[in-house]
């Protein structure tokens, strides 16, 4: 029998490995992000001006369409292969290893977040004045999006038309991590303290990794009886 | 009486028996729905007076109250039958749940085109970027999620426990669409009526809401039960009870 902490150690370990290992999904999702932001920026052109709003919730949506590429791969390969039935035949906690996988994911892509998202952003037009506090948002909203992406990827995981089902059930799961998320900037932009909607972006996140882990590996059991 | 009810409980969770059984119930409920319904409908276009600020457009209230208020209703239903699914595993609530989804998805559809409708002469537009309004879409693309869920996934155990799961992740939005219009000062009206509050309408006016909102929710429960009747047929098709019913039948 092993405990939770070694279990955990194990999964950490695994997903620092696959990192180096594997990490087609994760420059998948990435150079996708940078490249819409890129096209955006060449419609445009030089003298067209895109207005603050809507390039803070372009932001927050390109993050979204990243973070659903992401953890699809992430998450389904481990399915595929068989991973989890062998974690499970070792008595390990498959709750445990949905918290490892989805904590690691969002330091992987939170710190890769806080270096692209002000390139594209400052591409967009973005002030500086905000950039901080759009860094900042994005990263503790991310987390709420890649454990609700994260969850629509396991119980979508090996259907035929997993794209639709995806898009149609993680998409309006996402929408308050977004609402919250982006709100924080918009508010501040309007002049307003941003402070409770930050602690309500803030609240949201720690909820879905406290609860989604458990639910991911609810589902996951269904889907390998 | 407690053991009458147990008894009667257990009965209509055996699919041969709740079959036969429910018809006088559907029959009853959409006659009484339907009656209720036409009453509040014709009261509501014709006979009630005009609203000061609206005019005449306010009359749409009889169908977008109802409608929305019943596939909000409907989207809890799902998600309480989805918990005594999860823990209790009984058969027949998961056909409910099943049965239900439609249902739900036509009455928000219906909410939502309603209120588009009398956004245009009062708003001067059919749709805003409204808490309300976008709570009420995220409700129709939930539904359509449940429903393409439960087409889509096999086989069934798999897709009776996943929707499940999914419509009580869900039901955190209808908190949200109901006070929503406390919360934000948005473009949407508050309530119209509450439980606890006297309402802020004349009796001429929100009597016939009454009515309707009373109709809307038999026909549905009508309907639901309908589409669960054949259900069951269809899940327990190759069954002695089934094949009898057929023979019968034809």
């Amino acid at each position: 029998m092993t405990t939770l902490l070694d279990d955990l150690c194990m999964a950490y370990g695994r997903e620092w490995l696959l990192l180096r290992r594997q990490s087609s999904h994760l420059i998948n999702g990435f150079c996708f992000f940078l490249l819409i932001g890129l096209v955006y920026q060449i419609l445009l052109g030089p003298n067209l001006v895109m207005p603050q709003g809507v390039t803070l919730t372009l932001l927050w949506v390109l993050s979204f369409l990243s973070i659903l590429l992401i953890a699809d791969g992430w998450l389904v390969s481990d399915l595929k292969n068989g991973f989890y039935e062998l974690w499970m035949s070792q008595s390990r906690s498959l709750s445990i290893l949905f918290f490892a996988k989805l904590s690691f994911q969002w330091i992987v892509i939170g710190l890769l977040l806080s270096v692209f998202a002000p390139l594209v952003g400052l591409g967009l037009g973005l002030d500086t004045a905000l950039l901080w506090l759009t860094v900042a948002s994005l990263v503790v909203s991310s987390l709420a999006m890649i454990c609700l992406c994260g969850f629509g990827a396991v119980i979508t995981a090996g259907q035929s038309s997993s794209g639709l089902l995806m898009a149609v059930l993680v998409l309006p799961l996402n929408i308050p991590p977004m609402i919250f998320g982006a709100g924080v900037v918009l508010e501040s932009l309007q002049g307003y303290d941003s402070m409770p909607i930050f602690m309500l972006t803030v609240a949201l996140s720690i909820a879905s990794i406290s609860f989604v882990p458990w639910l991911m590996s609810f589902c996951t059991k269904v889907l390998i009886e | 009486m407690w053991q009458i009810f147990k008894v009667w409980f257990f009965q209509m969770s055996s699919p041969p028996i709740f079959f036969t059984q429910i018809v006088p119930w559907i029959r009853w409920s959409s006659i009484v729905g339907g009656t209720l319904f036409l009453i509040g409908l014709v009261w509501g276009l014709a006979i009630a007076p005009a609203d000061y600020q609206q005019g005449n457009s306010f009359r749409i209230i009889y169908i977008h109250v109802p409608a929305a208020s019943a596939s909000m209703t409907a989207y809890v239903m799902l998600a309480i039958w989805g918990v005594i699914f999860l823990v209790w595993k009984i058969k027949m609530v998961d056909i409910l749940a099943q049965s239900l989804i439609p249902v739900g998805l036509v009455l928000c559809a219906i909410a939502l085109a309603t209120g588009s409708l009398w956004g245009i002469p009062t708003w001067g537009t059919a749709w805003a970027a409204d808490a309300r309004i976008l709570s009420m879409a995220l409700l129709l693309f939930l539904y359509i999620g449940l429903f393409l869920l439960r087409t889509q996934l096999k086989p069934l155990a798999k897709a009776q426990k996943i929707a499940s799961i999914v419509a009580l992740v869900g039901v955190l939005n209808i908190p949200v669409i109901k006070y929503s219009v406390e919360w934000v000062a948005t473009l949407h009206q508050g309530a119209t009526f509450t439980v606890t509050e006297k309402p802020r309408m004349p009796p001429e006016m929100y009597m016939p809401l009454l009515f309707t909102v009373l109709g809307v929710y038999l026909l549905m429960f009508a309907w639901t039960l309908i589409q669960a009747r054949w259900l069951c047929l269809q899940r327990e098709s190759g069954k002695q009870w089934v094949n009898r019913w057929v023979t019968t039948k034809s």
